[in-house]
C-alpha cells in the first residue's frame, strides 16, 4: 500500500529531513544544478585530490590517499583504488614507480585493478591476483579484485562465492565485494536470484546500523526485477511484504551514521531507486536528498525506463534544500 | 640389523636377519603393465596368476602385486613355506602351465568389473594409451592372450637378469631355489608427457577433483606430499566443508620421479570452488609465508614412517623395486630414505615444480582463468577420404575414412586416429570397430550409427596392424549405440595372414 503523500511542502520537508543531514558523514558537493555526479572523484574532495595527483603523475601522493582509506574501511579503500584505476594515462608513471618500489603493495594493487578493467589483460591478471592472495591472504583487496575478475571471466558462481568466503574471513563487511558478488550470482552467470537474495539477507543480518550492507536487499531485488522484466513493469517491486522488508533494511541503514561514506552513495541510490519504483515516493525523496548531486550510475541506469518518475522525485528532493 | 645384498641362482638376494614369528620372502621383476601395449593389457597380470597357480586361488592376491614398472611375488610364514612358495613361483616361470591359461583368463575377466582401469582418465590424458597411461584402461588384451604370448613375455621379462629376491628370517635358508631363465634387465617404460602444463580437462562423470604432478623422488618431495595432504584435508574438508574426503599421496613412478596425486571428493556443484581452493592452496605453498610448523610436523611424520624401512621386512620389497629401477644406493638408503632436513623453502620449490607439471581432472568448470591449458582431448588434424554419413540425417556426425586415418567429426569435436598409431582396435563381430590411438584419442566406427558397409570395415581392418587388434564377440543388440538394430556379422573382415611370431612380438613391443 503506497505511503500517504505529504499534504504540504512543509510536511514534505519534514519527511525528507528525517534521514538526517549528516548521514553520509561527509560533505558531498552541493548541487549547483540537477545534473548528477557519478564519479566518486567528482563527489568526494579527497578522492578528487587523489585523482588530480594521479593525473599529474604523482603516483606516490595519489597512493598515499588510497592507503589512508584502509583506516576507514576496506570498502572505502577498494572504491578509492577504483578511482585511480580509471585515471587515463597513468600507466607509464605507475610502471616507473613500480620499478623503483617493486614491492609497493598499493602500487601493485593499482596496476592489477587497472588490468582488471582491461579484458586483454586476462588471464595474467588472475594469476597475479592468485599470487597476491597467497602472499598475504589477510589483505582483502586482492580477494575483492578476484571477485571482479570472476564476474568478468564468468567463472562459475560457486567459485565467485568461494572467493567471497575467503575475503569475508578477512573483512566481513566488504560492501563493494558483496555488490560484486551479487552480480556474479545472477542466473546468467550460473547462480540464482535466490542465492543473491539469501546473500543480501545474510550480510544484512550481521551488519551494524548505518552499514550500506542494508541496501543489498534492495539491490538484489532491483537486479532480479531488471533481469526478469528488462526493467519494465514495476509490479514485482511493490509487494507489501517485500516493501516492508526493504523499509526495515533502510531503517537499519539510517539508524546510525553511514559506516562508509563512499559506499553510502551506492546504498542511498539503490534505496532511492527502489522506493521510487515501489510506490514509496517519500522515502525515495529522502534518499535522493541525502545524496545531493551524487548518484551511483549502476542502480540509476538500471531504471532508465522510469527516469522521468525518478527524476521528478530527485528534483523534488534537491529543491527541498540539499543535503546540508 | 641391516640389509645384506647376496646372490642366489644368479639373482640379487636381499637378506634381513629378523627374529619375528614369521619369515617373509619375495621376488620382484622389472616388468609391469606400463611395459605392455594396450592390445595385450593384462599380460603381466596373467603371467603372475600362472606363476601362482599352485596356490589356493583365494590367497593369490596376498602374494601378487602388479605395478606399473615392477611385479612382486611375496609370501610369509615359516621358512619352509616361504622357500616352497618362491620355489614354486620360479618353477612355474621356468615352465609356464599352458593348460591353465584359459582358466586364469576367466579369473582375470571376473576381476575386471569396470570398462576402464582403476587409474581414472588422468594417466591416459597425461601419457596417452601407452606406458604409464595404460592404468586408465582395462585389461583389454586378456581375451586374446595365448600360451605362446605368455611364454614369450616370461622369456623377455621374468628372467634372472630382471629379478631381485629377498628373504627375512633368523637365517637364510640353504634350500632356496630361485633358478630362472637367462635374460637382461629391462629398460624403464617409455614415457611421453603433456607438453603444455599446467593443464586441465573435464571429466563430467567423475565425482572428484584430481590433480597430479610429477616431482623428483626425494625426502623433500615426500614431505611436500604430506604437507599437501594435511592442507587439503584441513582446508577443503575441515574448514570449508567442500569435500567429504580430500588428501594427497606420494607414489614412486620410476628411478627418479614420483607422482603426487591430490584428490578431493566433492559434489559436482562444488567442483569449481574445490578446484579454485586447490589452486589457492598450491599458490600459498609457492608464494605464501613459510609455515615452518606445518613443514616440521610433516617432516617428522615422514621421518617416522621411513626410519625403519631398511630395518624391517616390510621395507624389502621397496628396496628390491629400487634395485630393479637402478636407483644408486638402494640397499643402504637413497632418495626418500635419506634422512635430510626439509625446509619450507624446499617445499616451496617442490610446489613450484608440481604446479609446472600439474594436470587437473575436473567434474565441471575450467581453470583457464588461472592460465592453465586445456589438455588436448581432440585431434589437431582430420582424415581426408571417404565421408560416411550418419543414418540419422538430422545429426551432424560424420566419419571420414582415409588411407592413413579415420576421423569422427561432430559439431563440437574432431577426433582422429592415425592407423599407424593405433594402440589397440577392438573388433566386434557385429562390425563395430573401436580404434584407440597411442595419444589416447578414440574413434568408434559403428554400423548402427553410420552407413558403414563390410568393404569399409575391411579397409579399416587392413589398415590396422593385426598385432593391435583385439577381437570381441558381437554385442547384445541392446548394447549397440544408435537408432538402428544391430548389424550382422557380414561386415566382419577376414584378417590378412601375417607372420605369427612377428605379430606376437609386435603385440608385446610395438613397432
Amino acid at each position: 500500500m503506497p505511503e500517504p503523500e505529504p499534504s504540504s511542502a512543509a510536511a514534505r520537508r519534514r519527511t525528507v529531513c528525517a534521514i538526517g543531514h549528516d548521514h553520509l558523514a561527509f560533505e558531498p558537493v552541493e548541487p549547483s544544478t540537477t545534473s548528477a555526479l557519478y564519479d566518486p572523484a567528482d563527489i568526494f574532495p579527497d578522492l578528487k585530490r587523489a585523482r588530480a595527483r594521479a593525473q599529474e603523475g604523482d603516483v606516490t601522493g595519489a597512493l598515499q590517499t588510497v592507503a589512508m582509506q584502509r583506516r576507514r574501511s576496506e570498502t572505502d579503500h577498494a572504491i578509492a583504488l577504483g578511482v585511480l584505476a580509471r585515471v587515463p594515462g597513468l600507466d607509464d608513471a605507475l610502471e616507473t614507480h613500480l620499478r623503483r618500489a617493486p614491492r609497493d603493495l598499493e602500487a601493485r594493487l593499482l596496476r592489477l585493478h587497472r588490468a582488471v578493467l582491461d579484458p586483454d589483460a586476462y588471464p595474467a591478471v588472475d594469476q597475479a591476483l592468485v599470487q597476491m592472495c597467497a602472499e598475504d591472504p589477510h589483505d582483502a583487496t586482492p580477494w575483492y579484485l578476484r571477485i571482479l575478475t570472476a564476474d568478468e571471466r564468468r567463472v562459475p558462481a560457486q567459485e565467485a562465492f568461494r572467493r567471497y568466503e575467503r575475503l569475508s574471513r578477512v573483512e566481513l563487511h566488504h560492501f563493494a565485494a558483496q555488490r560484486a558478488l551479487l552480480h556474479c550470482l545472477r542466473p546468467a552467470a550460473g547462480g540464482s536470484w535466490h542465492d543473491g537474495i539469501t546473500l543480501a539477507t545474510r550480510v544484512a543480518a550481521d551488519a551494524a546500523d548505518g552499514s550500506p550492507e542494508h541496501s543489498l536487499l534492495a539491490a538484489a531485488h532491483l537486479g532480479r526485477w531488471h533481469d526478469l522484466t528488462d526493467g519494465r513493469s514495476t509490479d514485482d517491486l511493490c509487494g507489501p511484504e517485500l516493501v516492508a522488508q526493504v523499509e526495515a533494511a533502510a531503517d537499519r541503514f539510517l539508524a546510525a551514521p553511514c559506516t562508509s561514506a563512499y559506499a553510502g552513495v551506492v546504498a542511498h541510490t539503490e534505496l532511492a531507486v527502489y522506493f521510487g519504483l515501489a510506490g514509496r515516493p517519500g522515502r525515495a525523496v529522502a534518499h535522493f536528498r541525502a545524496l545531493g548531486a551524487a548518484l551511483a550510475r549502476g542502480p540509476w541506469e538500471a531504471a532508465v525506463r522510469h527516469h522521468e518518475r525518478l527524476t521528478t522525485l530527485r528534483d523534488e528532493a534537491l529543491a527541498s534544500g540539499g543535503p546540508a | 640389523m641391516s640389509i645384506s645384498q647376496l646372490e642366489a641362482d644368479g639373482i640379487p638376494l636381499l637378506f634381513l636377519p629378523d627374529d619375528g614369528d614369521d619369515c617373509t620372502g619375495g621376488i620382484a621383476f622389472r616388468v609391469g603393465w606400463a611395459d605392455e601395449t594396450l592390445a595385450v593389457r593384462g599380460l603381466t597380470h596373467l603371467v603372475g596368476h600362472l606363476a601362482l597357480s599352485l596356490l589356493n586361488p583365494t590367497e593369490l592376491h596376498h602374494h601378487l602385486e602388479t605395478h606399473a614398472a615392477h611385479t612382486v611375488f611375496r609370501t610369509r610364514g615359516t621358512a619352509e613355506h616361504v622357500v616352497q612358495v618362491l620355489s614354486d613361483v620360479c618353477g612355474l616361470l621356468r615352465d609356464l602351465p599352458h593348460d591353465r591359461v584359459e582358466g586364469e583368463k576367466a579369473v582375470l575377466a571376473a576381476e575386471s568389473r569396470t570398462m576402464y582401469g582403476g587409474g581414472g582418465s588422468l594417466q591416459r590424458v597425461r601419457y596417452g594409451a601407452a606406458g604409464y597411461g595404460l592404468s586408465s584402461y582395462p585389461e583389454l588384451g586378456v581375451a586374446d592372450l595365448t600360451p605362446d604370448l605368455a611364454s614369450l613375455w616370461v622369456q623377455e621379462a621374468f628372467t634372472r637378469g630382471n629379478a631381485v629376491a629377498w628373504f627375512s628370517g633368523p637365517e637364510l635358508p640353504a634350500t632356496l631355489d630361485l633358478a630362472l631363465g637367462e635374460g637382461r634387465r629391462q629398460p624403464p617404460p617409455e614415457t611421453t608427457s603433456l607438453t603444455d602444463t599446467p593443464a586441465w580437462y573435464l571429466a563430467p562423470d567423475s565425482a572428484a577433483v584430481l590433480v597430479t604432478g610429477i616431482v623428483p623422488r626425494s625426502r623433500g618431495a615426500r614431505v611436500f606430499a604430506e604437507v599437501l595432504d594435511r592442507l587439503a584435508t584441513r582446508r577443503l574438508r575441515d574448514d570449508l566443508g567442500y569435500c567429504y574426503q580430500a588428501g594427497a599421496q606420494y607414489a614412486v613412478r620410476d628411478a627418479t620421479s614420483a607422482t603426487v596425486v591430490l584428490r578431493a571428493e566433492a559434489r559436482p556443484e562444488r567442483a569449481a570452488a574445490v578446484a579454485g581452493e586447490i589452486l589457492d592452496l598450491l599458490a600459498e605453498l609457492r608464494w605464501g609465508p613459510p609455515d615452518a610448523d606445518l613443514v616440521g610436523a610433516a617432516a617428522a611424520d615422514v621421518r617416522t614412517e621411513t626410519a625403519d624401512l631398511l630395518r624391517v621386512p616390510a621395507g624389502l620389497a621397496d628396496v628390491a623395486r629400487d634395485l630393479l629401477l637402478g636407483v644408486p644406493g638402494a640397499v643402504t638408503g637413497a632418495l626418500e630414505l635419506v634422512d635430510e632436513p626439509v625446509s619450507p623453502d624446499d617445499v616451496r620449490v617442490l610446489a613450484e615444480t608440481y604446479w609446472g607439471q600439474a594436470l587437473a581432472q575436473l567434474p565441471a568448470g575450467d581453470l583457464e582463468w588461472a592460465g592453465w591449458h586445456p589438455a588436448p582431448v581432440q585431434s589437431a588434424h582430420a582424415a581426408t577420404g571417404r565421408v560416411i554419413q550418419p543414418h540419422d540425417p538430422s545429426l551432424s556426425d560424420v566419419l571420414v575414412v582415409g588411407a592413413e586415418a579415420v576421423t569422427r567429426r561432430t559439431r563440437s569435436s574432431v577426433t582422429t586416429v592415425v592407423f599407424r598409431d593405433v594402440a589397440c582396435m577392438l573388433a566386434f563381430t557385429d562390425g563395430g570397430r573401436w580404434l584407440i590411438g597411442t595419444d589416447g584419442i578414440e574413434v568408434h566406427v559403428e554400423p548402427t550409427l553410420h552407413a558403414v558397409d563390410a568393404g569399409l570395415v575391411a579397409d579399416i581392418d587392413a589398415a590396422v596392424d593385426r598385432a593391435r587388434v583385439v577381437r570381441r564377440p558381437a554385442r547384445h543388440p541392446g548394447d549397440l549405440p544408435g537408432p538402428r538394430p544391430a548389424a550382422t556379422g557380414r561386415a566382419e573382415a577376414s584378417p590378412a595372414p601375417q607372420d605369427r611370431l612377428g605379430g606376437l612380438l609386435r603385440r608385446l613391443r610395438g613397432g
